[in-house]
């Protein structure tokens, strides 16, 4: 006993050593993402002052991008406006029935725009932590977007800040479909480069063009049928067990996210309560 | 000012120089200088290892929580102050019992300052990716990580500790 007592006191240090690794292990593998505390991510008070903190003066460095992103996108925006003004005019002129224009609005609530204050794209599961939280309108499984295309879903929530998992977490799989075609796949980022993810369970028999937009399926409740999420970056279909696969461009700039809006939650809610009621007719 | 005081005004500093500008540097995509084995390097020896692994632990905990990668850096660091004392030991030729010093340029010699921070900070990047990319999902993207990174910390490690020198 005397002798056991010994061997433990003089190995004190690796028993504190195993105790510290199994404490780790279950961190690392306990890791429920729908589960865990709040407290224990970046969403948590004090880290998310510091990384807005640090946004303020970060946020600065791709101002210059964004801005002229930004002014392409108002560009298109004026554009469709004019477009629209003239079909409406169209319309208001053809059959002069003024009852058309009340009809033209909004459908859902207006997005949350939000600034991304911590951002990776180097590790294997990528999240993104952005400034607004539950106060703000935001809850869990919400989609992310910014200017280009959609960036992520909402996972975790606090009162002032939520954390997305990234479109570079391979957790996350987005139902997509190539645009003006019904082929529905799913998105996966496949853990390499920040700026390509693969479009998988395609068919077989379908085919693409390089350079064909990628968009959102609308069959999740997170995201709006239409977003652009990418373009086709190779034609070639790669054979996967039993399924085949395309690489695609991610539309969106995951190295230099600095506003983003928060879409959808509460339509997917609308639809799901839409199909039930269908379900019960 | 205390002694003590200084240690904590110091480890913070680092933890937030690891968290807030360190984390977001990927040269290539897949360089990231660990500052943060600044800490763990050191460690007077002498120091009881208990004491310095918890410690360890409670500074990997604090930049999980940062990072979002709950136990990744924990284990890592928890790992690097165990392995330190060892290492140190074992490329030191000075008795560790007789008087305790902090391993640098001057104490250890260049050569063997050098190839003791190449190891401990190769033990700290080994383990850091092997428990990000549990999966091995890319099995020679995460041996690049893990040489690229200990290559970029070790300078970044000489250069912080040429500039203390000059100026002590």
């Amino acid at each position: 006993m005397r002798r056991l007592v010994r061997f433990f006191i003089h190995h004190s240090s690796a028993f504190v050593y195993l105790c510290c690794v199994v404490v780790c292990l279950i961190l690392l593998f306990g890791f429920n993402p729908y589960q865990q505390s709040v407290y224990f991510t970046s969403a948590n008070r004090v880290a998310g002052t510091f990384y807005s903190l640090s946004g303020t003066v970060t946020g600065y460095f791709g101002l210059r991008k964004e801005n002229s992103e930004l002014m392409a996108q108002n560009g298109k925006l004026q554009d469709e406006l004019t477009s629209l003004r003239h079909f409406i005019a169209l319309h208001m002129a053809e059959d002069s029935l003024s009852s058309l224009y009340p009809t033209i609005s909004f459908v859902g609530k207006s997005p949350i725009v939000a600034r991304v204050i911590n951002n990776s794209v180097t590790r294997q599961n990528n999240t993104i932590t952005i400034n607004k939280g539950y106060s703000d309108g935001v809850t869990s499984q919400m989609g992310l977007v910014d200017q280009n295309g959609i960036v992520g879903v909402i996972s975790k929530v606090s009162s002032g800040y939520a954390v997305a998992l990234s479109l570079l977490n391979p957790q996350l799989r987005i139902s997509c479909k190539v645009k003006n075609t019904q082929y529905i796949g799913s998105l996966v980022w496949n853990g390499k480069s920040p700026r390509y993810a693969e479009l998988e369970e395609l068919p077989e028999y379908m085919t693409v063009n390089v350079g064909d937009t990628i968009i959102t399926s609308g069959y999740s409740a997170t995201f709006p049928e239409g977003l652009v999420v990418g373009y086709v970056e190779n034609s070639q279909k790669q054979k996967r067990d039993n399924f085949y696969a395309l690489t695609v461009r991610l539309a969106a700039d995951f190295m230099a996210l600095n506003h983003v809006m928060v879409v959808g939650g509460d339509t997917g809610q609308a639809k799901i309560e839409k199909e039930e009621a269908r379900y019960y007719e | 000012m205390n002694k003590a005081v200084r240690h904590i005004v110091k480890v913070i500093f680092v933890v937030l120089l690891q968290v807030l500008m360190c984390n977001r540097i990927a040269l290539w995509g897949v360089a990231t200088p660990f500052f943060v084995v600044y800490l763990f390097s050191k460690i007077p020896t002498g120091t009881k290892t208990q004491l310095s692994i918890i410690t360890a632990f409670f500074i990997g905990l604090i930049i999980d929580v940062f990072t979002g990668t709950l136990g990744v850096y924990a284990l890592a660091s928890v790992t690097a102050a165990f392995l330190q004392g060892p290492l140190l030991s074992l490329i030191s030729y000075r008795d560790r019992e007789k008087e305790s010093f902090v391993p640098s340029f001057e104490s250890l010699g260049r050569q063997r300052y050098i190839l003791y921070l190449v190891l401990l900070t190769f033990v700290f990047c080994l383990v850091l990716f092997c428990a990000e990319s549990f999966t091995f999902f890319s099995f020679w993207l995460t041996a690049v990580r893990i040489v690229s990174s200990t290559l970029l910390t070790v300078v970044v490690l000489l250069i912080v500790d040429l500039l203390i020198e000059k100026k002590s």
